[in-house]
């Protein structure tokens, strides 16, 4: 099974929720998030793959920009197409309050600070927001247990 | 194989294009406007087909073609569809081509005037325009992924 987390960039708060579920995040320190702020590696649009829990489900992100929930739409759709189902690959959708200054931070040119910017900015978002992730991996766990 | 043409609002140019594969509409001239809107989808979304991918038709080698409207996200969407279809080991069963390069300005605020602030009259016949001036540039694009597709089957075979 694939778990892929969704938000506006794929190395924020999708970022963290895959490391919640992965049982590496207990806590909002995201110092040792490998990948946490790296913009770059979400400008391609490829899914980034984050790891596999002990269940072998591999966990992946990826940046969708402001239309998280048409791209959602999108991605079930494609699914459905290629005659997968939800026991193949789950789209998870996470969203918290501010993430539209995060993108806009992410956006700032790396010459006028920028890297800095965003992972100041994130991290004062993310930090207060933690509760609202861990609550959709939660969620998410409990629909998995009920899926199987 | 599946092919996906997606585009801004899923209403001109994917679906032109899509019509095109699908031997809808004449390669060999300029479509009349009639013909244009005879086309299914042509001008005709609402903001709830955004995201949705839209089945037009099967072409000749059995291809399934469909239309998608994908607001801004510009051509990280092409690399979002064949990453999705690679995580599940069906790359090969999917062709996502961006139209949105050959569309020009007449379509662009033609679009607007008609699907967004719903002023269909005059936006239609923009439209229109605007499609009759980027459609053999469409052709061309329709014609490179029809050989891109007979170059999977080859390789599949």
């Amino acid at each position: 099974m694939n778990i892929m987390f969704i938000s506006n960039t794929g190395v924020h708060h999708a970022l963290i929720a895959a490391n919640i579920f992965l049982g590496r995040l207990h806590n909002p320190n995201f110092r040792y998030i490998k990948g946490f702020c790296d913009v770059a590696h979400d400008k391609s649009g490829f899914p980034i793959y984050i790891g596999e829990d002990n269940q072998s489900r591999k966990v992946y992100t990826l940046g969708v920009g402001k239309d998280v929930l048409m791209a959602k739409k999108t991605l079930e759709d494609l699914r459905d197409i290629l005659g997968f189902t939800e026991r193949e690959l789950v789209i998870e959708p996470v969203s918290v309050p501010g993430e539209s200054l995060i993108k806009f931070c992410s956006r700032w040119p790396k010459i006028l600070g920028g890297a800095h910017l965003n992972a100041l900015v994130s991290t004062y978002i993310l930090r207060r927001q933690f509760h609202v992730i861990q609550k959709t991996v939660e969620d998410l766990q409990g629909r998995l247990k009920e899926m199987h | 194989m599946h092919i996906i043409y997606h585009c801004f609002g899923g209403a001109h140019s994917s679906v032109t294009a899509a019509a095109l594969h699908l031997g809808l509409l004449p390669k060999d001239r300029l479509p009349t406007l009639e013909e244009l809107m005879a086309v299914p989808y042509f001008d005709n979304t609402d903001n709830s087909d955004f995201g949705s991918i839209r089945f037009m038709g099967l072409d000749e080698y059995k291809n399934a073609v469909y239309v998608l409207g994908k607001k801004s996200l510009g051509d990280r969407f092409t690399n979002i569809i064949h990453g999705t279809a690679e995580m599940l080991g069906a790359r090969h069963q999917v062709l996502a081509v961006n139209t949105m390069p050959n569309v020009n300005w007449l379509m662009k605020i033609g679009g607007f005037i008609s699907r967004r602030i719903g002023m269909v009259f005059l936006g239609r016949p923009l439209v229109g325009v605007g499609t009759r001036k980027a459609f053999f540039a469409l052709v061309n694009l329709v014609e490179i992924t029809r050989l891109q597709t007979m170059d999977r089957r080859q390789v599949d075979s």
